[in-house]
């Protein structure tokens, strides 16, 4: 028997093997190469869900609806126990908030742009909490931002930073160009901020 | 001999080992999920006793907490109850009303008790704490199950050891009556009281109210 006839009787043996073998690693190196190409799951996963909307008008949350009624800033705020100054400027929303099934208020509260900059609370305030589910509630929440414009400015309001459960928030576009960073630069305030007031009146 | 017949054992196995796999994968469920979650309810009826027993930790060791509840009805009420024990004129903003669920506890001596959280549920699903402090006036009493000065031992949270009690304080009896105010929804209908200490063991007694 030739060495040929050798190699040529063990492939024919095991023809069905050898096939499933190079089907399997076939089938991993397309997982792979798919797997490579998808965003991370965990990222995609953990992303919170995204409610857009606009100044004026309801943003229906799983906890509520947040309405911001007007952005304004100054470089200063005063509440009924403190008051903060910035180099920067200070952003103020006003929101109308009606929460739906408990005493949700929102504890998260930033301002992002389009490079990935993100301008939480920090030195802020946010009076939108301890509510009272199905009764209106008017707050504000403050964040500082540099003295320069931001481009493709957004506002994003959550219930809570600590968020386990994959929750929404609500996204809303800002107008932060130069003119309205001057405008704010030049407001010294100070921004009024009351204690949130609860119900109709 | 069909591809059916041939493969039946693993077929018959192929839901078995799903089932497995399932189950196997489950331990997130049960250890990141059910015990922070209301996933062990007591179930009563207003004017029975519901008996809650479970363990509880602190840096003195590992105690079993084991009380009886009686949920005995909610009602609108004008007055809360302060951090005197006193029933004070009380409102709320416009568009709430303050409820107040009245219930009787049962308790050794020695049985930490504070920390209890007590919260109304009305008939469209939404919750009311008690302890929202909208109320004017705001200092209504600490604990919905207790009677201020009567709150009995603390847990030894932050391992500092017994604490000193409150001269003010006078022994915790076997069985006390007290009230808990809550302030929801002026148009909201109560329809069940829920109570605990810590998760998962959660006490749920549906209610109608009486006035």
């Amino acid at each position: 028997m030739s060495a040929a006839d050798v190699w040529r009787r063990w492939l024919g043996g095991r023809g069905r093997s050898l096939g499933a073998g190079v089907l399997i690693l076939a089938s991993l190196a397309v997982g792979r190469v798919i797997t490579d190409r998808l965003p991370d799951a965990e990222s995609v996963i953990e992303k919170p869900i995204e409610r857009r909307g606009v100044i004026g008008t309801p943003i229906a949350l799983r906890i509520g609806d947040v309405t911001v009624t007007e952005v304004t800033g100054a470089t200063s705020w005063a509440s009924v126990s403190e008051g903060k100054r910035t180099q920067g400027v200070w952003l103020a929303a006003s929101i109308d908030l009606l929460p739906s099934r408990r005493e949700s208020g929102l504890s998260y509260a930033a301002v992002r742009d389009s490079s990935g900059h993100v301008w939480e609370l920090g030195r802020g305030e946010s009076t939108c909490k301890a509510p009272i589910a199905g009764v209106p509630m008017h707050c504000q929440v403050l964040i500082e931002l540099p003295r320069r414009p931001i481009s493709n400015a957004e506002l994003v309001l959550r219930w809570t930073n600590f968020d386990d459960r994959f929750d929404d928030q609500a996204v809303l576009p800002l107008t932060l160009d130069q003119a309205t960073i001057d405008t704010w630069a030049g407001t010294e305030g100070p921004i009024k901020v009351p204690l949130a007031t609860l119900g109709d009146s | 001999m069909t591809w059916l017949r041939r493969n039946r054992l693993g077929l018959i196995l192929l839901p078995v080992a799903l089932a497995l796999a399932l189950a196997a994968s489950s331990s997130r469920l049960v250890h990141f999920w059910l015990p922070y979650v209301a996933s062990d309810v007591q179930k009563g009826t207003v004017g029975a006793p519901v008996h809650l027993e479970q363990e509880w930790i602190d840096h003195a060791g590992t105690h079993t907490r084991s009380v009886e509840v009686t949920i005995h009805g909610i009602d609108k009420t004008s007055v809360v109850r302060d951090f005197d024990g006193e029933d004070v004129e009380s409102h709320g903003p416009t568009g709430t009303a303050v409820w107040r669920v009245s219930l009787s506890l049962a308790a050794d001596a020695d049985q930490v008790l504070r920390g209890c959280q007590l919260e109304v549920e009305d008939t469209e699903g939404r919750r009311y704490l008690f302890g929202s402090a909208s109320t004017t006036p705001t200092d209504v009493k600490a604990s919905p199950c207790l009677n201020p000065h009567e709150e009995g031992p603390e847990g030894d949270f932050f391992g500092t050891g017994p604490s000193t009690p409150d001269p003010e304080d006078r022994p915790r009896p076997a069985q006390w009556d007290t009230v808990a105010d809550v302030i929801l929804a002026g148009d909201a209908v109560p329809a069940k009281v829920r109570l605990w200490w810590e998760m998962p063991v959660v006490i749920i007694v549906p209610v109608t109210p009486t006035s």
